[in-house]
C-alpha cells in the first residue's frame, strides 16, 4: 500500500487509473448479464436474486475455510444482526434485480447510485449527522435526478410501470441501509469478510424460502418487446459476473468507510 | 490493486463510472436507449455522487 507521504511514480498511477477503470468495466456487466437472462430466459428476478447470494457463498466459504478459518466463525451474540443485515441484503438485491428486470440496465444502476442521498437522509435522521451545503446539494442533485431517470413525473409512467418506478427507488434505499449497517457491523468489531459470508448466507436462506413461496414473488417480469430491439446471442459478457458480490460491496467503501 | 496505486477518493472517483460503463454496453449489447430527460437525470445523480465523493475526501478520514 502507498503512504500519502510518498507519491508513486506516475507510470504507478497510470497503472492505478487503468486499474480502476476495469474495475468500473467489470462492475457495470453484472446488471447487463442480468437484464439479459431475465429477458431472453425470463428467469424470475427471484431466482437471479438467490443464485448471485448463493454463488457468493459456496465461492466464499471455502476459500475463508481454508485460508483463515477463525473468519468463518462469529461469536452468538452477533448472529442476530447479520441476521438482519441479511435481510437487508436479501431486500435490497431482490429490489435491484427486479429494478434491472422492470427499467432496463442502465436506469437501475443509476437509480441505485441515488443511495447516497437517501444515506445522507438516513444519517441525519438516525444517526444526527451534520448536514452541511454539499451533502445537501449532494442529495437535492441525486432525489432530482432519480425522479427524472424514474420517469416520475409523467402520469403515464406510473400507470405503465408503477412496478419499476417503486423498485428503481426502493433499491437505492435499501441500499442505504445496507451501507449504514455495514457502517456499524464495522463498528461492532466484526471482520468485513464474517459479515460478507454470514449476511450473504443469511440473504439465501430468506429468498429461498421466498422463491418457496406459491403464487405472486417468483414470477418473471412480463417481457418488453421494445427491449429485444437489439439482442441477440452475441453477448460476449462472462459468466464471471455472477460471481462477484453485487456491485455495492465496493461502493460501500464509500458511504460506510 | 487501484487501491494500492491511487488515493481512495480518486479511486472510488473513477469507480462511479460504473453507470456510464452499464449505459453504453446495455446500448450497445441489449439496444437500451435512455431518452434525454433520462440522460438529464442520470447526470444529475453521478453529479450528486461526485459532490459527496468529494467531499468525503476533502474532509478526510475523521469525517467518515
Amino acid at each position: 500500500m502507498s503512504s500519502a507521504s510518498t507519491p508513486l511514480p506516475s507510470r504507478a498511477r497510470a497503472g492505478g487509473y487503468a486499474v480502476a477503470l476495469c474495475a468500473a468495466a467489470i462492475l457495470s456487466t453484472t446488471a447487463i448479464f442480468i437484464r439479459y437472462l431475465s429477458v431472453t430466459y425470463h428467469l424470475p428476478a427471484l431466482v437471479l436474486a438467490l443464485w448471485r447470494d448463493i454463488f457468493v457463498v459456496i465461492t466464499l466459504a471455502p476459500i475463508l475455510t481454508l485460508v483463515r478459518p477463525a473468519l468463518v466463525r462469529v461469536s452468538r451474540p452477533f448472529l442476530p444482526y447479520l441476521g438482519l443485515y441479511g435481510l437487508v441484503l436479501a431486500a435490497f438485491n431482490a429490489l435491484w434485480t427486479l429494478s434491472v428486470a422492470l427499467n432496463g440496465a442502465a436506469a437501475a444502476t443509476v437509480l441505485v447510485y441515488s443511495s447516497g442521498a437517501f444515506t445522507v437522509v438516513l444519517g441525519r435522521l438516525v444517526l444526527r449527522e451534520r448536514l452541511n451545503w454539499a451533502k445537501a446539494a449532494a442529495v437535492v442533485l441525486s432525489l432530482g435526478g432519480c425522479v427524472l431517470v424514474s420517469d416520475a413525473l409523467n402520469p403515464a409512467a406510473w400507470r405503465a410501470n408503477v412496478a419499476g418506478i417503486a423498485t428503481g427507488v426502493l433499491s437505492g434505499l435499501s441500499y442505504a441501509v445496507y451501507s449504514l449497517m455495514g457502517r456499524s457491523a464495522s463498528q461492532r468489531g466484526i471482520d468485513p469478510w464474517t459479515t460478507l459470508l454470514y449476511i450473504f448466507g443469511f440473504a439465501s436462506i430468506i429468498l429461498f424460502g421466498c422463491n418457496l413461496v406459491p403464487g405472486g414473488f417468483s414470477r418473471a417480469p412480463p417481457p418488453d418487446p421494445a427491449s429485444f430491439s437489439g439482442l441477440d446471442d452475441r453477448s460476449p459478457v462472462g459468466a464471471f459476473s455472477f460471481f462477484f458480490p453485487p456491485g455495492p460491496r465496493s461502493r460501500a467503501s464509500v458511504y460506510t468507510s | 490493486m487501484s487501491l494500492a496505486r491511487l488515493p481512495s477518493s480518486v479511486a472510488n472517483l473513477i469507480v462511479s463510472a460504473e453507470p456510464a460503463f452499464t449505459a453504453l454496453t446495455a446500448y450497445l449489447l441489449l439496444g437500451e436507449r435512455l431518452v434525454p430527460v433520462q440522460i438529464v437525470g442520470a447526470v444529475a445523480i453521478m453529479a450528486g455522487v461526485v459532490l459527496l465523493r468529494l467531499h468525503v475526501a476533502a474532509e478526510g478520514p475523521a469525517e467518515r
